[in-house]
């Protein structure tokens, strides 16, 4: 017995069977059609946006960086945790700011990755929010923090990111945010993946930074690129597209995989297991200077704009993935790099270890290695504290 | 393959088109061949077993036949039996080796103690190891139609001469893995009838596979950790998130297993076959009696049929009948899984229908003022409503039998279900992550217009009605639209069918 709409609209019942299949004229079939399809599509959008389904992509190539993210567009993550926000129109995961400072106000400008982007939380539970109320409480006095977090920066895309967007706020404080995995992001990848394209910086001759954005150019050229180029607009405004797309990566995905089973015979081989310990260690200290050149250059930008400079090292940790051997090297290198330029570092991740214990199997991460609203938490009270003293000497002074 | 994952969505045409391609002389051999391929996708070596089996039941069924139209009754008889026991010997061993030898290991480890002084040998060594015997898919189902097989030819009913069509019979992939549990003689009669391309069918069927995709998808799936969430809290959990947690698996159950049904009634559909039905509104059920009358009813009538009837049924004492009711729902919850909780959960079930059945005889024989007044009282709306709120709160409580683990983590849900509603602290992040009440918002939504369409179309006029009746292009419109729905509303990782475990 038919029990829905279309069964009923198709049943011998509703309709004689030769009437439920019936041609009508070809005209008025496809202008039929064309209306339902109008009707579906702006039903299907009003209910993805209702249901925050369908928009959780982010970013859009850029010539310049790689790519950044989208303007005004309202994000939706569930992947690790939840989160749902509008990124301000400067494509920040911020509320809306105004470019002129308010009068009293303390900027403090966060560059990192998607630690410091944090989609993974609520907007107001993310550490760079509950750092800024928990000093402005604290302070008497506003203090803005906003978030120039993007997913997969390197740097050398902060560095960028500071002089396109970041500069125009005067920030008075910058923050460099680090995690392990940066020595990674060094070196020019040709990529066919929007979140790995990027312009890096080389070390010229007479020890300048040469930038080159070769496999930016690279991917625009590429099959993907063009395709994203071509459904920008789509991939901002649709969340049917939205949708529509995670499906084709699945079934691509699919695909590459059941091509892989049938046309690739199964031979024995050597297993691909990541790199030992020390040869990380030593491709971590050989790239650093690259590292070096690039820090010494955003700081040095800062300090012409009368901006501060400071490096935060947040902790991460991934089960088996050498993060306490790659913290190490890195944060070491960090704290040369930091002694020599003579900047602060605030090394949460040694705190965090002090704190939850070098044994610690991630339980203050997400399944995807991000924060936690707890980890979140604990690195706004780190920071803030921090930052009470470094920002604001006279507020100590006046305190003591 | 799970009806719902994209290997699926690339067989299923393949095979419709297969079978509407060839002459019906090959179309059997071609589905079973899809048949064996869908299910050995899965471990290849289980297709041997199934084979195996099919081949077993058939020259079962032969022998039988033969034994009966020879007028050897008694023989007739002892092959039924071994037939029987052959199955449920396969099932046992697939099945519950691992459960009998835990429980065993159990027994022998609380009164090993006790009795060890006495013994001449160390009760240890009365235990024994786990096998870990993986369970073949759809075991439970195929089986219990072999049994349906044998019994019904002993009973008079005529064997199937096709070696291919009966393999079909066990093997049809729309019904392989979770059934619904077919009965040979409806499913050879469509079979062997000239099959016709029907596009009226045929769209019956994409309907009810998108239908049982949103509900297996965008509902069940999304469900799904919220009740292992809750369910791993079981013993921490306040009162309103244990009711959340409890509801949540009411729907998700039903929701995975009506969906895998319509997906897979919807599949044979598109060959023309049709299946039975293994829901109607369960949840509306006015009694227990009535409830496993809509709930899993292709299961509920086998058990009727082949195992409370042939106990005696309703047909002798009192005290006998509740005994068999009592049996048959203890066996059915077995059936579910190698487990004391489903079987405390069938008991809990064969209980509430002894009791439904004692209440219903009393209304009826009693005469008295108190029992006709009730049975007046019964009539009413109000009487109604609450036997159904009653009969659900009923179901719920066994859902959560059903669900835990173990008994420990059940009694914690149920006294949390008792205790004060406070805030959610388990469960509220992973309802946040999940589109789940977009999800029941609209399925609720389709049904009230689904249900109503005849009403709500009457006061349209007719020309405008035939104008925006969907010819077959807007319909396909229609169609790719909810698949869009559906598949939006999904989370990232697909859960299996509930149903598959068993």
């Amino acid at each position: 017995m038919p029990t829905t709409i279309l069964e009923k609209a198709a049943s011998p019942k509703a309709s004689p069977p030769n009437q439920a299949v019936r041609p009508g004229s070809p005209w008025m079939a496809a202008a039929q059609a064309l209306v339902y399809l109008l009707v579906c599509i702006v039903l299907l959008e009003g209910f993805f946006y209702l249901a925050q389904v369908g928009d959780s992509e982010h970013i859009k190539p850029d010539i310049l960086v790689g790519y950044k993210p989208f303007e005004g567009k309202r994000i939706t993550q569930r992947a690790e945790g939840f989160g749902c926000f509008r990124l301000n129109s400067f494509g920040m995961q911020n509320d809306e700011i105004t470019v002129e400072k308010p009068a009293g106000v303390y900027r403090i400008a966060v560059f990192g990755d998607s630690y410091v982007e944090a989609l993974q939380v609520p907007r107001a539970a993310n550490y760079l929010n509950l750092a800024g109320q928990t000093l402005s409480e604290r302070l008497g006095k506003k203090v803005e923090v906003l978030n120039f977090g993007v997913s997969n920066y390197s740097v050398a895309q902060d560095y960028l990111r500071y002089q396109t967007v970041a500069r125009q706020f005067k920030p008075d404080l910058v923050i460099q945010v680090f995690r392990v995995e940066e020595i990674g992001k060094l070196l020019p990848m040709e990529t066919q993946a929007l979140l790995f394209v990027r312009p890096v910086f080389f070390v010229g001759e007479k020890g300048q930074l040469v930038y080159d954005n070769t496999c930016v150019k690279q991917f625009f050229k590429s099959k993907e690129g063009k395709r994203m180029l071509a459904t920008q607009w789509l991939r901002a405004k649709s969340r049917i597209w939205g949708v529509a797309s995670g499906m084709i990566q699945q079934a691509s995905a699919f695909q590459s995989k059941a091509a892989q089973t049938l046309f690739t015979p199964k031979k024995a081989g050597p297993k691909f297991t990541l790199p030992s310990d020390n040869t990380r260690a030593n491709y971590a200290k050989c790239y650093w200077y690259m590292m070096d050149k690039q820090l010494a250059a955003f700081k040095d930008q800062c300090t012409a704009d009368g901006t501060k400079f400071m490096f935060l090292r947040t902790p991460m940790i991934r089960p088996g993935m050498h993060t306490l051997t790659d913290n190490e090297t890195e944060t070491a290198l960090l704290q040369k790099t930091a002694a020599k330029l003579k900047v602060p570092v605030l090394n949460l991740d040694q705190a965090y270890r002090n704190y939850a214990g070098t044994a610690d199997d991630g339980t203050n991460f997400s399944d995807g290695g991000h924060f936690t609203k707890k980890l979140h938490r604990w690195v706004a009270d780190s920071l803030s504290n921090f930052l009470a003293d470094f920002a604001f000497p006279n507020n100590r002074q006046a305190s003591k | 393959m799970l009806f719902s994952s994209l290997s699926y969505l690339l067989f299923l045409p393949a095979a419709v088109l297969a079978f509407w391609l060839l002459p019906h002389r090959f179309r059997s051999a071609v589905l079973l061949a899809g048949s064996y391929f869908f299910y050995m996708s899965w471990i290849p070596l289980y297709g041997v077993l199934l084979f195996t089996l099919t081949l077993a039941n058939y020259l079962i069924g032969r022998l039988l036949y033969g034994k009966l139209t020879g007028g050897k009754k008694g023989q007739a008889r002892a092959v039924l039996t071994a037939g029987i026991i052959v199955n449920l010997a396969t099932l046992s061993y697939f099945k519950y080796t691992d459960f009998a030898i835990s429980s065993w290991n159990y027994v022998v480890s609380l009164l090993g103690p006790a009795l060890g002084h006495g013994l001449a040998f160390q009760p240890g060594s009365l235990t024994f190891p786990l096998q870990h015997v993986l369970l073949p898919l759809g075991i439970s189902f195929f089986v219990f139609e072999f049994i349906h097989y044998i019994t019904d030819i002993y009973k008079g009913s005529k064997p199937i001469g096709n070696f291919v069509n009966f393999s079909l019979f066990a093997a049809f992939f729309p019904s392989q893995i979770a059934g619904p549990i077919k009965r040979y003689q409806d499913f050879i009669k469509q079979l062997e009838a000239p099959r016709v391309f029907s596009a009226v069918k045929f769209e019956q069927g994409i309907t009810l596979i998108l239908q049982g995709l949103f509900k297996k998808v965008a509902l069940a799936d999304n469900l799904s950790p919220i009740v292992s969430q809750g369910f791993s809290h079981a013993t921490a959990l306040g009162g309103a998130e244990a009711w959340t947690a409890s509801l949540a698996f009411a729907i998700q159950i039903y929701c995975d297993f009506s969906g895998y049904t319509d997906m897979g009634r919807g599949s044979a559909m598109l060959m023309g076959f049709d299946l039975p039905d293994n829901f109607n509104w369960p949840y509306v059920a006015k009694s227990l009696t009535d409830f496993w009358k809509r709930w899993h009813i292709s299961l509920s009538s086998w058990l009727r049929d082949y195992l409370y009837i042939p106990l005696g049924g309703s047909k002798c004492s009192t005290a006998r009948r509740h005994f068999n009711l009592l049996a048959t729902m203890l066996l059915g919850g077995l059936w579910h899984g190698a487990s004391w909780h489903f079987v405390v959960w069938g008991g809990f079930h064969g209980l509430g229908l002894v009791i439904n059945h004692s209440y219903d005889s009393w209304l009826k024989r009693a005469g008295d003022p108190v029992s006709r007044t009730l049975a007046a009282f019964h009539q009413t709306g109000v009487a109604e409503v609450l036997s159904t709120v009653g009969t659900f709160a009923f179901v719920l409580v066994g859902w959560v039998l059903f669900r835990a683990e173990t008994m420990a983590d059940a009694m914690g849900v149920l006294r949390g279900m008792c205790s004060p509603m406070l805030a959610s602290s388990y469960l509220a992040e992973t309802i946040e992550k999940h589109p789940i009440f977009a999800a029941l918002a609209l399925y609720a939504g389709y049904r009230l217009i689904a249900d109503n369409i005849g009403r709500l179309s009457q006061p349209v006029p007719q020309p405008l009605q035939k104008l925006v009746r969907p010819l077959l292009p807007a319909r396909v419109v229609i169609y790719a639209s909810l698949f869009i729905l559906a598949l939006g509303l999904a989370p990232a990782t697909a859960s299996p069918f509930i149903y598959f475990a068993f």
